[in-house]
């Protein structure tokens, strides 16, 4: 199983899909986990913008437009086609995110 | 009260929310300002049974409570102030039923505030579309809450949603969603016993909003301060341990009351239509073939409606001079207020059409994928892609376009939107530029299709514009930039317009351009009426009388407009134009000039009116090519030539593309920005700019 640990959402081509490890901006995760951008949540990156930047993901179920910057706190792990996503998104959901530690 | 309950429509963005506004209120809505805050407050009334009717509050979209933008903090503000005006009795929470996990964290953070609250299910047609299933018995269960399915869209379920507002009065709040035991603390008990509060969570959201909450008095803000820093209280790790508790709760409820499928399967026709639409090449060639057609339509197809209000202003007046008795009053209704009304009525045309095109766009969720693909390039100048729907809507009016920078939640970014937007040539501008055009620039083809005159307008269009870009580029190299600005925004599917949306839009823009620049433009008119019907002493009455014993031999018509010109002189407005004459001769004007400069800052279209006073052609100011005649013959009385050489032409034309339109638009960047700072800047920047360009052009021309 191939992990990634240090990609980012701003990192990924169109078409990859990817678990989201942990928010890296503790005032920009507040509003992305509102969102729905959830540690061990599930995206794909969908579209990249005509210049470069913003970029657009699928995420709980819809679409989310952000600019690369932003995208670049979203930590992920990249799954490749032949991994087991199951045990990859399992692994994860007990890493908690390190600014929104509960206490 | 008893039958006359206060109810707020609360729900994400893009969650169909005002088009359950709009079914439940329809044309009985209010749009009008919070105190003391520039938020759109929509209001209506609901017959919700012979008996009983009920004002509704449409709050602006938000995905939670923690705002972001003033838009937002509003909502919090009125949930959480038990003494608001507009405290709801009850809470309607709209949800999106295709992402309902997202939703459901503003449905719980508002139920746990101790409202009744009923969830509404909407877009239901979609949902069912895309394979969905929901077991609404279960969501209720689980929720503990009132579950109605609507289709907003239709018009499907909301006579359920009356009958369940109808008895809103046996309903008690429903109980907490989240009952987090670290909700409660030292910290909550102490605020909820000091405010009364029902629970620990509002407590906690007191702590929490302290700061920003405009409804807590200086004292009771620094009192929650203390008492936060006495119990180390943590916002923002707060928020977050909230938020996932939240989610985790909601994950469960919505995959035991989602039958199927867990994901929602992508939207196909909104993923072949993104294909297209955020194309590097496709996605730009539509948006400006789109860009194109709304020009069109603002200057083409809005001529036929302005051309039947201009004739029906023109017979109102003289219908009014032949039935009225001849008068001071007669000629200040004709020629001052009706002649103002006139010049704010014949816009709503081209504000109409906008707003139409604008509205469609954003109903079908284009304009998300307009910000998307111009972000980048807004953002080399200081702007964002969110700038891109004010900047075009200057171009029919500034004043609708300064309160579309509203969305913009940076304030950096928003300054300089609302800064720049007055540069891009409004539609007030057109006469003006249509005048000058065709008196300097020859109407023949080049290479046999493109129109000499056509291509000079639109180089005058495109200089406002790159005026803007610039000014833009200098101003975000200026200013700081305070506080962090998120683009995080959500792509919605696309959808067909709802036309009711579409069209109560129009209505509500339509009638906050009449009242806002209405207002000003029409006590300007009368200002100016005055000003130029009446004159220091007697000296309009001796240069009338002078007039007529030198002119004694023409024939009567003639003489009354050598009359009417010689008046004007002698009037108030005459010696303002003498006085500004020697600064403004520089650019090549002269006083008469000066007066249809100093009168147009009421609004430029008064430009073309006051020009055919001045230059005594009577009453009839629609006739362009009389006016253009008669400019064609006006002799410069110290050089004896024509006046109107094309340098003094350009000057002129170069001067309004770069001054300051009107002082509507000076009031509402005052309204918005919320002081006098901005305003005068703009207007100190925008003249200078104007001053120093026109001179350039008289200078190199001359």
């Amino acid at each position: 199983m191939a992990l990634h640990p240090d990609k980012t959402v701003a990192d990924m081509a169109i078409g990859q899909t990817a678990t989201i490890v942990r928010l890296g901006d503790e005032e920009l995760s507040l509003k992305l986990l509102e969102m729905g951008c959830l540690p061990g949540e599930t995206l794909m990156l969908q579209h990249i913008a005509p210049l470069g930047d913003p970029v657009c993901i699928r995420v709980s179920g819809y679409n989310l437009s952000l600019r690369k910057a932003e995208a670049a706190t979203i930590l992920v792990r990249v799954m490749d086609s032949d991994t087991d996503n199951g045990v990859a998104t399992n692994s994860i959901v007990s890493i908690l995110p390190k600014p929104v530690t509960v206490a | 009260m008893e039958n006359h309950p206060k109810i707020a429509l609360v729900g994400n963005p893009n969650s169909g929310k005002s088009s359950l506004f709009n079914q439940l209120t329809g044309l009985n809505q209010k749009v009008g300002n919070f105190a003391g805050v520039t938020v759109d407050k929509k209001t209506g009334s609901c017959r919700l049974s012979d008996a009983q009717t009920a004002e509704i509050i449409d709050l602006p979209g938000t995905y939670s409570l923690y705002p972001k933008s003033p838009d937002e903090q509003l909502v919090s503000d009125i949930l959480l102030n038990a003494k608001d005006a507009w405290h709801p009795d009850l809470v309607v929470v709209v949800v999106d039923t295709t992402n309902l996990k997202r939703n459901l964290l503003l449905f719980s953070q508002v139920q746990d505030l101790h409202l009744p609250v009923i969830l509404v299910l909407n877009m239901m047609d979609v949902a069912r579309q895309s394979g969905l299933r929901v077991d609404l018995a279960a969501l209720r269960q689980s929720l503990n809450a009132t579950v109605i399915a609507t289709n907003a869209r239709t018009g499907e379920g909301i006579s359920e949603l009356k009958r369940e507002i109808v008895s809103w009065t046996n309903r008690k709040p429903a109980d907490i969603f989240t009952d987090n035991p670290d909700f409660a603390s030292e910290l909550t008990r102490g605020i909820r016993e000091k405010f009364g509060l029902p629970n620990d969570y509002v407590a906690a959201q007191y702590a929490h909003h302290a700061k920003n909450a405009r409804f807590l008095a200086n004292g009771d803000k620094e009192w929650i301060g203390n008492l936060s820093e006495k119990y180390g209280f943590q916002p923002q790790q707060w928020q977050a341990k909230e938020t996932l508790a939240r989610f985790e709760q909601i994950r469960k409820i919505v995959s035991s009351a989602i039958l199927k499928p867990a994901t929602l399967p992508e939207n196909a026709l909104t993923k072949q239509l993104d294909k297209i639409l955020l194309h590097r090449v496709w996605g730009f060639a539509v948006f400006l073939a789109i860009l194109f057609l709304i020009f069109q339509a603002i200057f083409a197809w809005a001529q036929y409606p302005m051309d039947v209000i201009d004739n029906g202003i023109a017979q109102l007046k003289g219908w009014l001079h032949v039935v009225l008795p001849p008068s001071v009053l007669v000629d200040l209704l004709t020629d001052g207020l009706i002649a103002g009304i006139g010049g704010v009525v014949i816009f709503i045309p081209q504000i109409a059409i906008l707003f139409a095109f604008i509205s469609i766009l954003e109903e079908t969720g284009y304009m998300a994928r307009v910000v998307f693909i111009m972000d980048r390039i807004m953002r080399v100048f200081g702007l964002n892609g969110k700038s891109v729907v004010p900047l075009i809507s200057g171009v029919a009016c500034a004043v609708p376009a300064i309160m579309a920078t509203r969305s913009i939640d940076n304030r950096k970014d928003r300054l300089i939107t609302i800064f720049v937007t007055p540069l891009m040539s409004c539609s007030a501008r057109i006469p003006i530029f249509t005048i000058l055009v065709a008196l300097v620039v020859p109407d023949r083809t080049w290479l046999g299709v493109f129109n000499w005159q056509g291509v000079a307008l639109m180089g005058l269009y495109l200089l406002g514009f790159l005026s803007a870009i610039f000014s833009a580029w200098i101003l975000k190299i200026l200013l700081h930039r305070k506080g962090r600005s998120f683009f995080v925004m959500e792509m919605p599917d696309y959808k067909m317009p709802r036309w009711q949306n579409v069209g109560l839009t129009i209505i509500e823009k339509v009638r906050a351009f009449v009242l806002e620049a209405g207002k000003i433009i029409v006590a300007i008119s009368i200002v100016l009426w005055v000003l130029a019907s009446y004159g220091p002493g007697n000296a309009m009455q001796t240069a009338e009388t002078a007039t007529r014993r030198n002119l004694a031999a023409l024939p009567a018509a003639e003489l009354g407009k050598h009359v009417a010109a010689a008046r004007l002189q002698a009037s108030y407005a005459g010696h303002f134009g003498k006085f500004i004459e020697p600064a403004i001769a520089p650019l090549g004007y002269d006083w008469k000039i000066g007066i249809a400069l100093i009168t147009s800052f009421a609004a430029r279209e008064v430009f073309v009116g006051t020009i055919s006073t001045i230059y005594s052609i009577g009453t009839d100011d629609n006739d362009t090519t009389t006016i253009k005649e008669r400019l064609r013959t006006e002799t410069n009385p110290r050089t004896g030539k024509a006046m109107f050489t094309p340098a003094v032409s350009f000057s002129l034309l170069i001067f309004y593309v770069f001054a300051m339109m009107c002082m509507s638009t000076l009031a509402v960047v005052h309204r918005e920005t919320k002081g006098w700072t901005w305003p005068i800047i703009q207007l100190v920047y925008m003249t200078a700019l104007a001053y120093a360009a026109a001179f350039v052009t008289y200078q190199v021309l001359k």
